[in-house]
Parts: structure tokens; C-alpha cells; sequence
């Protein structure tokens, strides 16, 4: 009996911590959504439509991308941050970086793949920019926008006055785009051909690289590739070269100059340097390597109007872009080496007009990255609706003169933008 | 012997001369840090008060001040969401980011208004904790001055009975503000309102002023054209006599709609700053109780 009693209370004991176990635990099933990271996605659809060889056509409905950006603090040290770009040709990673914000001595560092910290355009998701189309330079010079894997590390420096050093080093130049070029990326022979060897195997073309019939990501070098680089003896581009002279390394300053709480002006100057930028395919060079520099300069300038911002703004700019890169140049029988410093120059500016209305234009010139050095040039203008924070619907016109290439082409690109849930692009401006 | 004495004094009063360095998000705070925090601490604040306190334009300029600062006093309850978090996270100071233990918000403490009961974007641009626009309650300032005060007397121990002495004085001060504006505002008791943006439930509440809508159909969306029909309508039905906006809103909208429906459109202040002769938030009531007295009467109190 004594037993039965100190069992019945044994089991009432029991089952007290097991009531009190299945609260706290449902307790901590509710509470367990503050481990989770935020989470936003952003949608981007374009009619884009333009006028090359003579007869108006387009696509139709383009979605650009549906921006998927996952991001959290890890612990109190780094922050992570994955960025997937989800298309009609299948998903790709765009970012996926940790980032050490609180480094002693005004440190920060940033490792893993993302938007390199140069130039003023290059940090900017597409969405974000105020106009459609990406900047031509960047294309031009550098096959689209930087997404790079590397690493970087950020100085502020002690002062009173705002001033930034970042030095980098990445696995290779290399860029990306999903904004299609009117010129059907004929400006080199080796695209033509890649293009070609696209068709060939049904990849489909999306900015600067193609997706695969299994939605793999290609880029001009795997498809040089697949075709056993029969086609083409130009040199192909050097990846996962893991020497030190095989890296890119670079930097980047920014400063800003305030003219009172209305006025303010950002400058910043970038570089980028990779030795073994490519290799030539010749067996008679044996191995020879090509280098490349990237540099570029930027200057904006904001007005705010402290009690109107929201009605009325002013930003306007200019960011230069250079490329000092070596070809291999055949003159008979003779093969060379030859480098080129090519420079190009891109102006904008945009004006709120109201909290609805932005209007704004563009202008860029710029050398073609070749051997003929033939003046591109671009502009246009572009307006926007912003419905609300979350959404905007904008129309760009721009013409594309790009003389040996294409002449004369109209584009009009109709833009869609929303947002669902976390976004913010930092203190970006 | 001597110099290390000399060496020992030096320290000391180096020490004793130690200032915090306070970056406050609005001039608000900013003038009570400085009545609480006197010859104690460096103030500044990164908005003028002049812009919409949820859109100040961002300049890296900012960057050094939150690298150098000790504590960072903050409106919270997502007032500065779109441009303070963003800037504390780049500065280089862990200390300071949000949720770090020397950001400081200032609402604790303070009865949350308009903490709404369905949290989707189709309601606007929401704050999930309420209403963040307590600034310009008359009745908030005292919960406000003591989280200051708390935060001082934790960052410099030896001075707390010095920030003691100060809030006294400035609580005196406030107690004596509330029943003058009470007085002086009895007048707005009961009187309907239209408001541009949900901002000023606080002032509403302790005046006792009725809202019954606002110019935006939700928080931070535009005004349609068909909204501001319908809000015409129910404006006449409420007997709408004032239309509040600040110095930040365009003013057209409600000058327009304030003449269609025979009212007065009346622009009060957002914040310490927001007009040159608002220098502290102690003036900062006093204005814009004249200011909603004048829309209402027509004359001055």
C-alpha cells in the first residue's frame, strides 16, 4: 500500500513536469520565429522593345529576375546574407556573402560572393537603380556588373570627416548581366561564336551568360568549352587559377562633402588588377597570359530638401570607367601581344517630382573594348510611377548608336517592380 | 614622488572631465539630453527636425559621428526604421546598433497608441508596435527625460548624482508645462480633426481632439482622388474643424480640402527644429498649442 501511495504520487509528479514540459516547450515553439532570418523577394517583369535591323520587335513579358534575399545576424560578430535570382531560364546565386561589421580598429570585412565594392553603380541591385537598363560601361568593359567571390576589407578612417578605404582581392574579374543588349552581343567574334554554340546545344541567352536545357548557368568560356574550343583560337579566360598572381586584387576610396544639411557630394575612385586575366590558346606563345586593369572614378551629388525630401530631390551624376587590357593581335604570321586603355563616361540624373514621379535621363560615351576603338554612345530618358514604397511601374526610351555594330537603335522598355517583405539596400544612396 | 602625484591628479581629473558623447536621432532628445546631461556630455543631433522623421535623407556624413558616439538615443517603435538601423549597422560601433546595449529607446515606458491588430502591408506602411510619433504628446515628455536620465547615470556612474539634479530642475519644469497646456488647450476638447498622416494621436489624446480620418487612405500611401471624396463627406457629417498637418507634408492637399469643406488647414510641428524659433521641446508644445488655437479661434492663446 505504502508502495502503491509513493507511486501515485511519484506519477503525479511526473506528470506535473510533463504538463510543465509540454508548456514551456510549446512555449518555445512559439517563440522560435525570432531565429528566423528575413526574408523579402522582389519581382522585376519588362516589355522590352526595340527597333534593331530595321523592324520593331520584342519578347513580350520578360521577368528579368524574382529577387529572393535571405539575410540574418549570425551571432554578435558577422551577419550572412544569400541573394537568389530566380528566372525563367531556372535559379541562380547572385550573393552570398558573411559580412564583420564590428572589426577592431574601424574594420569591416566581407567574405564570399558579391557585389564588388566598386564603382558608384556596381553595388546596386538592378531594382534599385532609378533607371531600367544597366549602365553600357560596365558591359563594355567588364561583361556586365561585378558579382564577384572574394574578399574584402573596409577602413574608416578616425576622422571627423567621412572617409572609406576597401581593399579586395577576388577570384577573377568577371561580370554579369541579365539586361539584354539590342547589339545581340556581336561585339566580339568570340560571343558570335558562343552564341552560335547556345543555339547549337538550345541554351537559352539571358544578359551575359546563358542557361542550359537543365537551367545550368553558362558562361561564354563553358561553351568555348563544350564545343572542345575548336571554334575559337582566342584566349579564354583564366578561372580557378588558386595562385597569388592568378587573383584580382583591388581597392576602392570614398569621401563625401557636405555644403550644409540640403547639399552633399560622394566621391569615389575604384581599381581592379589581374595579372592572368587570360591565356592565349596558341601553342607557339606557350601559356602566354594577358593582364587586365579595371579603374574608374564617380562623382553624385544629392539635393535634399530637408522639409520637402519626400516631394522633391535632386540626384545627379557621373562615373567613369577605363579598362587597360590586354588582346592578342595576329598580323600575318606574327602573333602579339597588344593592350588597350579604353575609357568610357556615364551621366545621369533623376528628379522626384512629386512622392508618385520620378523622371530622369542618361547619357554614356564610351570606347569599344576592341582593337578599333569605335565611340559608342547612348541616352535616353526615363519616368517612374511609384505606386508606393513597395511597387513602381517606369518607362525608359533609350537609343543605342554603337557605329560598327549596330546604328540607330530605339528601345523602349515598359518595368515592373514590387516588393514583398524585408528589403532595404542598407545606407545606399 | 612628486610627478607621480602630478601624474595621479592629471589622471583624475581627466577622468572627472570625462563627457559622454551622445548622438540623439532628433533634436527632441537631442534638448533633453542637453537640460539632463549639462556640461556632462556632447550632444548632437543627425536630423535638423525639419524632415519627415521617417525619411531623413542619409548622408555618409553621419557615419563618424555614430563611430565616435557612446550612446544613441533613438524614438524607437520604428519611427527612424528607414534610415537609423542601416546607418548604426555601418559606423563601426557595435555598442550602438540596434538592440546593442547603448541604443537607447526612448518610448519605454511610455502608452503605446495605435498598436495595430492586423499586421499586412495592404493597411500601409505599419509600425508593428504602435504609433512612434509620441514626441509631440505633451504627456510623453516626462517617460522620455527618464530613460535619458537612466541611460546617462548607467554610462557615467560618477556623475549620476549631477544628472539627478538636473532632471529634478527639468521635471519641475514639466510638471509645470502640462497644466498650462491643458488650460490653454481646454478649448480643443472634443473638437473633430483630420489628420495627414497617422501622427498626431498623441497630441489628439491629451487635448482630447477626435480624428476622424486622415488625408493618407493608409500610412505613408498617397492620396487618391477618390479617397479624398470620401473623406470630404464624412468630414462634413463629423462637423470637421480642423485639418492638422506638419512642416514636412504637402501643404496643398490640405489647404485645398480644408477650403472644400470650410475648415481651417493648420500646420504644427513634427519636431524640435522644424521652424527656426522651436529650440527645445518644452517650445516645441507651447507652438504647436498655438498653433491649433489659432486654426480654431483664430486668435492666440
Amino acid at each position: 500500500m505504502i508502495m502503491n501511495s509513493s507511486r501515485f504520487v511519484i506519477c503525479i509528479l511526473l506528470m506535473f513536469l510533463l504538463l510543465y514540459e509540454l508548456s514551456s516547450g510549446a512555449e518555445s515553439a512559439a517563440s522560435r520565429g525570432w531565429q528566423n532570418p528575413d526574408i523579402g523577394l522582389t519581382l522585376d517583369g519588362v516589355i522590352d522593345v526595340h527597333d534593331a535591323e530595321g523592324s520593331w520587335k520584342s519578347q513580350g513579358i520578360t521577368l528579368r529576375g524574382a529577387e529572393l534575399i535571405v539575410s540574418a545576424n549570425i551571432d554578435p560578430y558577422a551577419f550572412l546574407l544569400g541573394n537568389v535570382l530566380i528566372s525563367e531560364g531556372g535559379a541562380e546565386l547572385h550573393e552570398a556573402f558573411a559580412e564583420f561589421p564590428f572589426l577592431p580598429f574601424n574594420l569591416k570585412a566581407k567574405a564570399g560572393l558579391m557585389l564588388a565594392n566598386f564603382g558608384h553603380w556596381n553595388r546596386f541591385h538592378v531594382h534599385a537603380m532609378p533607371f531600367t537598363s544597366e549602365p553600357r560601361i560596365y558591359r563594355e568593359y567588364a561583361d556586365g556588373l561585378l558579382a564577384l567571390k572574394g574578399i574584402e576589407l573596409s577602413w574608416m578612417m578616425p576622422f571627423d570627416h567621412y572617409i572609406e578605404i576597401t581593399l579586395s582581392a577576388y577570384n577573377r574579374i568577371q561580370g554579369h548581366s541579365h539586361d539584354v543588349d539590342p547589339s545581340c552581343g556581336s561585339t566580339s567574334v568570340t560571343s558570335k561564336t558562343a552564341d552560335q554554340i547556345a543555339e547549337e546545344i538550345g541554351a537559352e541567352k539571358h544578359g551575359t551568360h546563358w542557361h542550359g536545357s537543365d537551367g545550368e548557368i553558362l558562361y561564354e568560356e563553358d561553351l568555348l568549352a563544350l564545343a572542345e574550343e575548336e571554334t575559337s583560337t582566342e584566349p579564354v579566360y583564366i578561372s580557378g587559377n588558386c595562385r597569388p598572381e592568378g587573383f584580382a586584387y583591388g581597392g576602392r576610396i570614398t569621401t563625401t562633402f557636405e555644403m550644409g544639411p540640403q547639399f552633399s557630394i560622394d566621391i569615389g575612385a575604384s581599381g581592379i588588377y589581374q595579372n592572368e586575366y587570360k591565356r592565349t590558346q596558341k601553342t607557339e606563345l606557350n601559356g602566354l597570359t594577358y593582364s587586365k586593369i579595371l579603374y574608374g572614378a564617380d562623382i553624385t551629388v544629392f539635393w535634399h530638401p530637408l522639409t520637402s525630401n519626400k516631394y522633391h530631390n535632386l540626384q545627379a551624376g557621373a562615373e567613369m570607367l577605363g579598362s587597360y587590357e590586354g588582346f592578342e593581335r595576329s598580323a600575318g604570321n606574327l602573333v602579339y601581344e597588344d593592350y588597350y586603355n579604353r575609357i568610357g563616361l556615364f551621366s545621369w540624373f533623376a528628379w522626384r517630382q512629386s512622392q508618385l514621379w520620378q523622371i530622369g535621363a542618361f547619357g554614356e560615351f564610351f570606347q569599344s573594348n576592341d582593337y578599333f576603338r569605335n565611340q559608342k554612345k547612348r541616352y535616353g530618358g526615363f519616368a517612374t510611377l511609384n505606386i508606393t514604397h513597395y511597387q513602381y511601374v517606369r518607362l525608359e526610351y533609350s537609343r543605342y548608336e554603337y557605329p560598327g555594330v549596330i546604328d540607330g537603335v530605339n528601345r523602349l522598355m515598359l518595368q515592373y517592380d514590387a516588393t514583398i517583405g524585408y528589403h532595404t539596400h542598407g545606407r545606399q544612396r | 614622488m612628486k610627478s607621480w602625484i602630478f601624474i595621479f591628479c592629471a589622471a583624475a581629473a581627466l577622468w572627472a572631465d570625462k563627457r559622454i558623447e551622445v548622438v540623439a536621432s532628433v533634436p527632441d532628445l537631442a534638448d533633453m539630453a542637453r537640460q539632463i546631461g549639462g556640461d556632462a556630455v556632447n550632444v548632437i543631433s543627425l536630423a535638423s527636425g525639419r524632415e519627415d522623421l521617417h525619411a531623413v535623407p542619409v548622408r555618409p556624413g553621419f557615419l563618424p559621428k555614430l563611430n565616435k558616439t557612446d550612446i544613441l538615443l533613438s524614438l524607437g517603435l520604428d519611427a527612424e526604421h528607414a534610415w537609423l538601423p542601416a546607418l548604426a549597422d555601418e559606423a563601426r560601433n557595435a555598442k550602438i546598433r540596434e538592440g546593442g546595449s547603448c541604443w537607447v529607446n526612448c518610448y519605454q515606458g511610455i502608452e503605446v497608441l495605435g498598436v495595430p491588430e492586423k499586421l499586412d502591408r495592404s493597411e500601409g506602411e505599419q509600425h508593428p508596435q504602435g504609433n512612434p510619433h509620441y514626441n509631440i504628446g505633451p504627456q510623453c515628455g516626462m517617460v522620455m527625460a527618464i530613460n535619458i536620465e537612466k541611460a546617462f547615470s548607467n554610462a557615467l556612474p560618477t556623475r549620476k548624482d549631477y544628472f539627478a539634479n538636473n532632471m529634478q530642475v527639468y521635471i519641475k519644469s514639466l510638471d509645470s508645462l502640462l497644466p498650462v497646456l491643458k488650460e490653454q488647450g481646454k478649448s480643443l476638447d472634443g473638437v473633430a480633426i483630420i489628420e495627414y498622416h497617422p501622427d498626431v494621436a498623441y497630441l489628439s489624446a491629451f487635448y482630447g481632439m477626435k480624428t476622424i480620418g486622415s488625408i493618407e487612405p493608409e500610412a505613408g500611401v498617397s492620396p487618391t482622388a477618390l479617397h479624398l471624396k470620401k473623406l470630404k463627406q464624412t468630414a462634413k457629417e463629423a462637423n470637421v474643424r480642423l485639418i492638422v498637418y506638419n512642416q514636412s507634408q504637402n501643404p496643398r492637399v490640405p489647404i485645398k480640402l480644408a477650403a472644400e469643406i470650410g475648415c481651417k488647414a493648420v500646420a504644427i510641428a513634427n519636431a524640435v527644429g522644424a521652424q527656426p524659433q522651436i529650440t527645445t521641446w518644452i517650445g516645441l508644445q507651447q507652438y504647436n498649442l498655438r498653433q491649433l488655437i489659432l486654426g480654431l479661434t483664430g486668435a492666440e492663446k
